[in-house]
């Protein structure tokens, strides 16, 4: 302290020792007391064990709910989300004669690779233009080219294709066409009780394990283990239509195009779900699109504000008093991990500035001293003489101090929460909830402690360590491309730790962000 | 003042080193208790404590962290916080009104302020007071060192220096009004 210099030097300055201090008479009582005295030992400074345990831990749970997350999806995504209905495997011709007659399969394995067709039910007007485009072919590395004008040609096929696809309603006209199918088929008759009751149990089957791409060799063991019983005689009218096909192409022409037919669709949707889960030879390629984009990173701006909440302390309600938050800045990177289709984490780094209004207001009374003041007029009544006493004459005078300052509180923050999102064509709606993880970098101010006090860095009063609070956010995202998006987020955070560095003013303050965001998805 | 090599000697136990090392110091460590501890009758057991922490703590002082006489002006500042804080009472608060005239001249006043007059400005200012303006002022000590001295919290310790200030400035110009204002 600057004006305290001079008296720093002055007490500094070296007293006599007075009598009785000398050595002989002192030796004895230091050395008594040095008996008694532990011998301090220089302490390293203490290692804030607690906080690199907190920190490990935490980064230690965030990595392992990233990677069990990111397993799960992966299970999810092999054994087939129900939701994902868009990738299938259809079989290839040498598959699907597997399932339809001997004497099919054994010709089309000479064309077909190990590897299934896979093709995309929902999307497959896409595939078929791709096609179209790119010339390539669908069959692996079989030797023709499906185009869309060969589809478009499907009605050229032969009439006894056309009725049999009419004819293909497994739950109505099977019973009623067994005789047809007998003519065309010849030595094989579906049992009629049977048909039906199996087609039920088939029914209730539960829907797993859609993107099977069953190898031809596993596919016979499927066989081996479960062999054609009357959900095989259920497809028998494709025997017919199949052997009617003289080549391959046709066949996967076909295929195609009653794909898109409804007792078709009802057949295919009946032998996937009779299939049991096999191991896959390989991880099916899964469309890279948007939606498949996991991860996200956005930047964002805005504003915040605070509510102190003091508690009930008598420093804490003069605070309460004098000091009013106001708003401030935020700034934020964002990252986003999608675990399913609807849950997400979200962590980023958080920059912000609260500001709060110190407005001090009071009025002091003071007592001062007015000299040569008039203080009395003396009147002579006979003669009409006054005369005038000046002296000295105390006064109370009013003394207005007001001392406006506004308190900034410079944080960074680490978010981490679980993000429940719904999406609507181009909307997205999340909710969050998780931890916010507050370092207090740079705090300076005025309050009243009970008198008017500086704060800063170097005289502090509040922490500058760690604080965790809970948190929760909402996010409105508009999808303006399939990769980029902006938004806006609301976050609410209580802080559960005391910013005050004592518990004579406990400040545990509510923090509401609000930000506008700019994203990415990769 | 004190060579590294008479401290040497001290930490290895010599008789005539921990004397002379003691007739070296003991005039500044008795000033700063002085200013500390106005009753005497309590400065002898202060300087006997302050110096047998002084011997026990010699293995732990390091030259480059800063002057020997600083080392001992600490350890004799905490020697004298710690026998006094069982008996001050940080709670108190005297009713002090100041004009704006003692305000602005207080620091002016304190520069023409003999040795003299100061010690009997300390001695009559309230003990924890006068406790924390010394370890603050004179020793600088952090609001926070203080407080982990004293037992009490660092906001109290500003507190008390606050008003430690504010006591100085009210009572500093009844000891020499003639100075301020002449015939007043």
């Amino acid at each position: 302290m600057e004006p305290f210099d001079h008296l720093k030097g002055k007490l500094r300055e070296e007293s006599p020792l007075p009598e009785g201090f000398g050595w002989d008479d002192m030796q004895k009582g230091i050395f008594e007391k040095m008996a008694q005295t532990p011998i301090p030992i220089n302490k390293p400074k203490r290692f804030r064990s607690w906080k690199l345990i907190f920190f490990l831990l935490g980064m230690g749970v965030t990595l392992g709910l990233v990677t069990l997350f990111q397993i799960g999806a992966n299970q999810q995504e092999v054994l087939s989300n129900p939701s994902k209905k868009e990738v299938v495997s259809i079989p290839s011709p040498s598959s699907l004669d597997k399932i339809t007659t001997e004497q099919a399969s054994n010709r089309t394995i000479e064309n077909s690779t190990e590897q299934a067709v896979q093709i995309s039910v929902t999307s497959l007007n896409k595939v078929i233009k791709a096609n179209i485009e790119d010339k390539e072919s669908i069959g692996g590395n079989a030797s023709f080219i499906i185009t869309k004008k060969d589809l478009l040609n499907t009605k050229n096929l032969s009439a006894n294709i056309q009725a049999g696809l009419a004819n293909l309603n497994p739950t109505k006209t099977i019973i009623e066409n067994t005789p047809r199918i007998d003519k065309l088929q010849g030595s094989e008759k579906t049992p009629e009780n049977q048909e039906e009751s199996t087609l039920k149990q088939t029914i209730k089957t539960p829907i797993k394990k859609h993107i099977i791409s069953p190898t031809i060799k596993e596919m016979e063991q499927l066989n081996s283990v479960a062999p054609p019983t009357a959900f095989n005689n259920t497809l028998s009218p494709l025997k017919a239509v199949i052997n009617s096909i003289s080549t391959e192409k046709e066949k996967i022409i076909w295929a195609l195009t009653a794909l898109e037919k409804k007792p078709f669709k009802l057949l295919n949707y009946l032998r996937l779900s009779a299939i049991k889960p096999l191991p896959l030879s390989q991880p099916l390629a899964v469309e890279k699109n948007a939606q498949s984009a996991r991860f996200s990173m956005a930047l964002g701006a805005g504003v915040n504000y605070w509510t102190p909440n003091w508690e009930n302390t008598i420093i804490s309600q003069e605070r309460a008093k004098y000091e009013k938050a106001f708003l401030g800045n935020t700034y934020a990177v964002q990252l986003g991990y999608q675990l399913k289709p609807n849950w997400a984490i979200s962590t980023g780094l958080m920059w912000s500035k609260n500001y709060s209004k110190f407005d001090y207001n009071q009025v002091e009374t003071q007592q001062r001293t007015k000299e040569a003041a008039l203080v009395e007029i003396q009147v002579n009544s006979f003669t009409g003489d006054s005369t005038k006493i000046y002296g000295d004459k105390i006064i109370n005078v009013e003394q207005t101090r007001r001392v406006v300052h506004y308190n900034s509180f410079q944080k960074w923050a680490i978010p981490l929460t679980v993000k429940y999102s719904l999406r609507n064509r181009k909307m997205e709606y999340a909710f969050g909830l998780g931890t916010m993880l507050t370092l207090s970098t740079h705090t300076s101010g005025k309050t009243v402690n009970p008198e008017i006090i500086d704060y800063n860095a170097t005289s502090p009063i509040y922490k500058s360590s760690f604080a965790i609070g809970a948190m929760g956010s909402f996010d409105l995202n508009y999808h303006f491309s399939k990769k980029y998006y902006i938004g806006a987020q609301l976050a609410i955070v209580k802080d559960l730790t005391n910013w005050s560095q004592t518990n004579e003013t406990v400040l545990k303050p509510t923090l509401f962000h609000g930000q506008i965001m700019i994203g990415r998805k990769f | 003042m004190v060579s590294l090599a008479l401290i040497n000697r001290c930490i290895a136990r010599d008789k005539l080193a921990q004397r002379q090392l003691y007739e070296a110091c003991a005039p500044y460590v008795y000033t700063i208790i002085k200013n500390y501890i106005p009753d005497e009758s309590y400065r002898k057991d202060a300087m006997q404590e302050a110096f047998s922490h002084i011997f026990a703590s010699l293995e732990n002082y390091d030259i480059n962290k800063g002057q020997f006489k600083n080392w001992i002006s600490r350890i004799t500042a905490n020697r004298c916080a710690t026998l006094l804080k069982r008996t001050i009472n940080f709670n108190l608060r005297l009713e002090e009104t100041i004009t704006p005239d003692t305000a602005e001249n207080t620091f002016a006043y304190l520069d023409q302020l003999s040795k003299v007059e100061i010690e009997q400005l300390l001695v009559n200012m309230p003990k924890g007071y006068r406790t924390i303006f010394l370890l603050s002022v004179i020793e600088d000590y952090s609001h926070k060192e203080i407080g982990e001295l004293l037992t009490i919290t660092p906001e109290t310790s500003r507190s008390q220096l606050f008003r430690a200030i504010k006591w100085i400035k009210k009572n500093i110009f009844p000891h020499s009004k003639a100075i301020i204002y002449g015939t007043l």
